[in-house]
């Protein structure tokens, strides 16, 4: 099984659980720099997170604000039972989700990204072509059924191991691999049928 | 799908281009991070405390109001429970000053003392008629006594009055009596009450008391007590199958104390007595038997029974009865209103309901000639409408009781002794016959328990005073 990218932020924030213990204790005391110390240990996984799952980095950002913004007025009621980064992933799927389904306003008329395509190491026309189906993956992804959606998403863009989305979902870890399962069934058959 | 495009898919999935997060992002979030954090913390842990508290009081109340409600509805049933034991006692003190102020009209005036039936004055001046002119004009004197218990005024009384004023006259509405049914003179009271009841009931008999209601409807009404167990008895079809009245009865007669007359359901009773089949075959079965009394006197009186029973739910049925007038001249619901036609909107399974019909047969009848057609209408659990159809002959009506099943034969026992109490009658030869019924079959307990308190109650008799003035 190919390694994930995600990975080491995961294994970087379950490390940390002891220290991410004692910074909460410091932040429920009212430290300030024990939430900011959290926030810089958190927040690229979480725009990660958010990117892979909206395709758009700025709104991303907005997203992993308005994320942070809900989890500080949320934090009291965090009962420290799952880590908090997967706490904080819950939100930020939240929020993306109440995002996507917020009536558009406004319209964006900026070009659409190509940042990626600055590497000079690789040929353009085959990051382009990666580009362009890492974006149908993203949508055949965002087409899952909500249950399957947010499992695929929690365990491979927001690094969340099977056990902690099992705790989220309140289900057994064999009901999460079989939904994995299914959201892989899913998939190929909506990537197949784009294709043709 | 194959585990190599799975582990593609996964492959795509884990190496989905990993953005690094805009510059100045963190700085964003920080500034976002409230000034008052541990007072944050502070005060949502003072409101989710108050939330707390709060929630806790609201299911407090609620808890409180669900106990007291239950605690109330089981206290009011209780209250229920234990009133009504003394309410079938005859001794019970409520009456008494209805009976008092009854006594004062008749001692104001002698015609108002003949329209007062509750008078134990009144009934005592009718007891010595009945004495002087034996059984036949005893028959008038039962719809007196059965008011007299209840204390209350009934609509039949004039008629008891008139008869009282006019020997003639009384002896004429006796002998047109078509139902009128004697064991043996220590049962004459019962005979009275059926004599009561069938001129409440038969236009033919006694036009004058053909109107009013019959007089336990009319107790029901006056006397609060009796209003009590009506309402809540069960009924199936209008017929009492409340098993507690036969509770009633039974704790009054083991506690040494005799039934009120009104108190007696005897409806009730005979279903006790029929109780349930073995087994249903069907979603519902109708039942119709009929044989003359269990204590042939030579009359043409016989004993109608329909039963009902279920074995699964039945919805909107409706029961029918119909007396062949050909063959019948007279006949009445024992214990309750007569009604032809009665509907249930739904049964549950295991219920069975039982009403006894009493017939005044007619002579030169031929033998196959259908006395009686009962008919059962329902909807089955499946959806279906369904019918039954029985009929009983007149050769089957006039058949031996003791030929009959050892159901029929106990829910006539029991209608029997249910009408010896409310008439405060013996009951010796009920107890007699269900200890022969007993004896046939030992394993009987309802037999067994018919013959002792039935016994139990004869010996009552004598031994305490009924309120019935005598």
């Amino acid at each position: 099984m190919a390694s994930f990218p995600a990975q080491a932020e995961r294994d970087e924030v379950t490390a940390r659980w002891g220290e991410e213990r004692r910074l909460l204790a410091a932040i429920r005391g009212g430290d300030r720099t024990a939430a900011e110390e959290l926030v810089e240990r958190t927040y690229s996984a979480v725009f990660a997170s958010l990117c892979r799952l909206c395709g758009d980095r700025d709104l991303a950002a907005d997203l992993t604000q308005e994320t942070y913004q809900k989890a500080w007025a949320a934090l009291p009621r965090f009962d420290g039972r799952s880590q908090f980064f997967t706490w904080l992933y819950r939100i930020a799927y939240t929020t993306f989700l109440n995002h996507v389904r917020r009536p558009r306003r406004t319209t964006s008329i900026d070009e659409p990204e190509a940042e990626e395509i600055r590497d000079g190491s690789r040929p353009v026309d085959e990051v382009i072509e990666e580009n362009e189906e890492s974006e149908r993956l993203r949508a055949a992804v965002l087409q899952l059924p909500e249950d399957l959606r947010f499992t695929v998403t929690a365990h491979f863009w927001g690094g969340l191991a099977v056990k902690e989305i099992a705790g989220i979902e309140e289900i057994t870890t064999v009901a999460i691999r079989k939904r994995l399962h299914r959201a892989f069934s899913i998939l190929e058959s909506l990537l197949t049928e784009e294709v043709q | 799908m194959t585990s190599k495009r799975k582990a593609e898919l996964q492959r795509k999935l884990s190496m989905a281009p990993l953005p690094k997060p805009p510059d100045g992002l963190a700085d964003r979030i920080k500034r976002d991070i409230p000034n008052d954090l541990g007072m944050n913390m502070a005060r949502e842990r003072e409101r989710f405390s108050r939330f707390s508290a709060m929630s806790l009081r609201v299911a407090a109340s609620v808890i409180v109001l669900i106990g007291g409600a239950f605690l109330g509805i089981r206290l009011l049933s209780e209250m229920q429970t234990k009133n009504q034991p003394p309410a079938s006692v005859v001794s019970e003190p409520a009456p008494k000053p209805a009976v008092m102020a009854s006594r004062a009209d008749v001692e104001k005036s002698e015609s108002n003392a003949v329209a007062v039936a509750s008078a134990p004055v009144a009934t005592q001046k009718v007891n010595i008629n009945r004495q002087e002119k034996g059984r036949a004009f005893g028959g008038v004197v039962g719809g007196t006594v059965g008011s007299a218990t209840a204390g209350v005024k009934t609509e039949a009384a004039p008629v008891v009055a008139q008869a009282a004023e006019s020997k003639d006259d009384a002896k004429t509405i006796t002998a047109e009596a078509p139902v009128t049914v004697a064991y043996g003179t220590e049962r004459d009271a019962l005979r009275d009450k059926e004599a009561a009841e069938d001129r409440a009931t038969t236009t033919t008999m006694a036009p004058a008391a053909a109107a009013p209601p019959p007089p336990a409807a009319k107790m029901a009404k006056s006397a609060p007590f009796v209003e009590a167990i009506t309402v809540t008895r069960s009924e199936l079809f209008g017929i009492s199958v409340d098993r507690q009245a036969f509770e009633r009865i039974k704790f009054a007669i083991e506690h040494g104390e005799r039934p009120a007359a009104s108190s007696v359901d005897v409806e009730a009773l005979i279903n006790y007595f029929a109780g349930a089949p073995d087994r249903v075959r069907r979603d519902a079965a109708l039942d119709l038997e009929a044989s003359l009394r269990p204590v042939h006197d030579g009359s043409s009186t016989a004993l109608v029974r329909v039963t009902v029973d279920t074995a699964a739910a039945i919805h909107d049925a409706t029961l029918e009865i119909e007396f062949d007038p050909t063959a019948v001249s007279a006949h009445h619901r024992i214990g309750g209103d007569d009604v032809d036609t009665a509907s249930e909107s739904i049964m549950q399974p295991s219920q069975s309901v039982t009403a006894l019909y009493e017939v005044t047969l007619r002579p030169n009848v031929r033998p196959h000639q259908s006395v009686a057609t009962a008919k059962l209408t329902y909807v089955s659990a499946g959806g279906s409408e369904q019918m039954l159809n029985r009929w009983v002959s007149y050769n089957e009506a006039i058949g031996a009781w003791k030929n009959r099943t050892r159901r029929h034969r106990l829910a006539t026992l029991g209608a029997i002794w249910g009408e010896t109490l409310r008439a405060s009658g013996s009951g010796a030869d009920v107890a007699l016959k269900a200890e022969e019924l007993s004896k046939q079959e030992p394993k009987d307990e309802k037999a067994k328990e018919l013959a002792t308190l039935a016994s139990a109650s004869s010996r009552l008799r004598s031994s305490s005073p009924t309120g019935s003035g005598r």
